[in-house]
């Protein structure tokens, strides 16, 4: 590959890069202004810095609890298996 | 044939996925008011919105009584469907949107299969509608092409206007596969419902799709990217997508979502939903419903086939022995890593040095076929 290709690619990375915290800001300064405190809307350099990306609902990271058990992420999938047996 | 529609022949290999779907059955019953379309709405939005939602219950009744064997749904749900499809503001409804007619199409095909009052009447509209040209005449995504002429299949199996099928199927994204360190969510919902449509969601037999090379890492890693943004709703929708396909899931990215719904099901009592517009009109019981009806319908559907005809299926996809020592952190990690590299926050160096941190904890050839995976990117998307 050319060195001048290279480049293109990196720039091309570099802008979509760019391009995404765009997005991610604009759809989180949406969000952030239909939920702001105390329903009243912020200001977008406030909303900004609330936070990064529109939170979902069930955190990946949480603990799963099935029939009394808890299982964290050190716990294997054959683990989770057995709990699916159970 | 993708799948039967007899009853399964296997023992119940999961118990507790019987368990879970009584469980979205009872939260279906319990908030089944909330589905209404002929109830009074606060604002046009909330209309919009119940008629939404009781096309997808239609839908999920639709699947129930078609799939063959004993229903599983409570009869209660389907006397709501019935009596709330022989309203006559509902009806009138249905016959003065043609251009709408995918809001209202499931409630028809419900209504023509259990044989209720104007069932075939309305049957026979809907496919005028669905088969004329004019209903063509606009530009569509292909998923959505799909969805009209699998609503149409289901009216009328042998319609002239269905050799598009195959048309539709191959200029989508079923065939120009998404990839889960590039594409976005929009994407992989596209990817979905080309796959729900295409295959006829297992009705019938169903219908099989032609191999796509990387159709198996596209919903495995897809699965771990959408678990790891906490996306629970996509990453069901990819596991019934494997129900349908037959595909392996070598990975574990299944028994990680399957779980995962099961613990929201048993702290809940519902699968948890995505941030959806329109919460703002919502408080308290109704909020939770709104946010969460989809999700827990798209789980129901998932949990009635994987406890009816996809019971075999779903052992198999369920690896005991590729996965089965790995901490299923780890492949979260994966996922995350994936889901950054779609979102551009890292770059693919960054990737595989933290890639590299798992190498201990992910089987050698988890890696092997995830670094497979991400070379297939062209140089401008790495």
């Amino acid at each position: 590959m050319s060195d001048q290709m290279k480049t293109a690619i990196d720039r091309n990375a570099e802008l979509r890069s760019l391009l995404n915290k765009l997005k991610t800001e604009k759809t989180l300064l949406k969000n952030a202004a239909t939920d702001g405190p105390d329903g009243t809307v912020l200001a977008w350099s406030e909303c900004a810095i609330i936070v990064r990306k529109p939170q979902r609902a069930g955190s990946s990271t949480a603990p799963i609890h099935i029939g009394g058990k808890q299982f964290d992420g050190n716990n294997t999938v054959g683990e989770l298996i057995s709990a699916l047996d159970a | 044939m993708i799948n039967d529609t007899t009853a399964p022949t296997s023992s119940a290999p999961f118990a507790r996925l019987e368990d879970a779907e009584r469980a979205l059955h009872a939260w279906l019953r319990a908030n089944v008011q909330h589905f209404d379309p002929t109830s009074d709405a606060a604002h046009d939005g909330e209309t919009f919105h119940k008629l939404k939602a009781f096309d997808e219950l239609c839908l999920f009744l639709m699947i129930d009584q078609r799939l063959g064997g004993t229903s599983r749904v409570p009869q209660a749900l389907h006397d709501f469907v019935r009596q709330t499809c022989a309203d006559p503001r509902f009806l009138a409804s249905v016959v003065t949107s043609p251009k709408k007619l995918l809001l209202y199409v499931y409630p028809v095909l419900y209504m023509q299969r259990a044989g209720l009052s104007l069932g075939e009447p309305l049957a026979a509209f809907a496919e005028s509608v669905l088969a004329n040209d004019l209903y063509h005449s606009t530009e569509r995504a292909p998923h959505r092409i799909l969805d009209g002429l699998f609503c149409l299949w289901l009216l009328r199996p042998d319609h002239e206007r269905l050799a598009l099928y195959d048309a539709a199927w191959s200029v989508g994204n079923g065939t120009s596969l998404p990839h889960a360190a590039w594409s976005d969510l929009a994407d992989y919902y596209a990817y979905t419902h080309n796959v729900f449509y295409a295959t006829r969601l297992g009705i019938d037999g169903g219908r099989d799709l032609p191999p796509a090379d990387g159709a198996e890492e596209t919903l495995e890693f897809g699965i771990l990217r959408f678990l790891a943004e906490s996306n629970l709703d996509i990453a069901l929708e990819l596991v019934i997508c494997q129900l349908l396909t037959g595909a392996r899931d070598a990975s574990g990215a299944a028994t990680i979502a399957l779980l995962q719904l099961l613990s929201s099901i048993q702290r809940d009592g519902y699968a948890p939903g995505p941030s959806v517009k329109g919460e703002e009109f919502y408080v308290g019981a109704a909020a939770t419903w709104y946010r969460n009806y989809h999700t827990t319908i798209v789980a129901a559907i998932l949990l009635r086939f994987a406890n009816g005809p996809q019971r075999d299926r779903l052992a198999q996809l369920i690896d005991r022995d590729d996965a089965a020592r790995v901490p299923y952190g780890a492949l979260l990690r994966a996922g995350r890593v994936l889901s950054e590299l779609a979102d551009a926050e890292i770059d693919r160096p960054r990737a595989e040095r933290t890639l590299d941190d798992l190498r201990g904890m992910l089987p050698a050839t988890f890696m092997r076929r995830l670094s497979g995976y991400l070379d297939r990117l062209p140089d401008w998307a790495r």
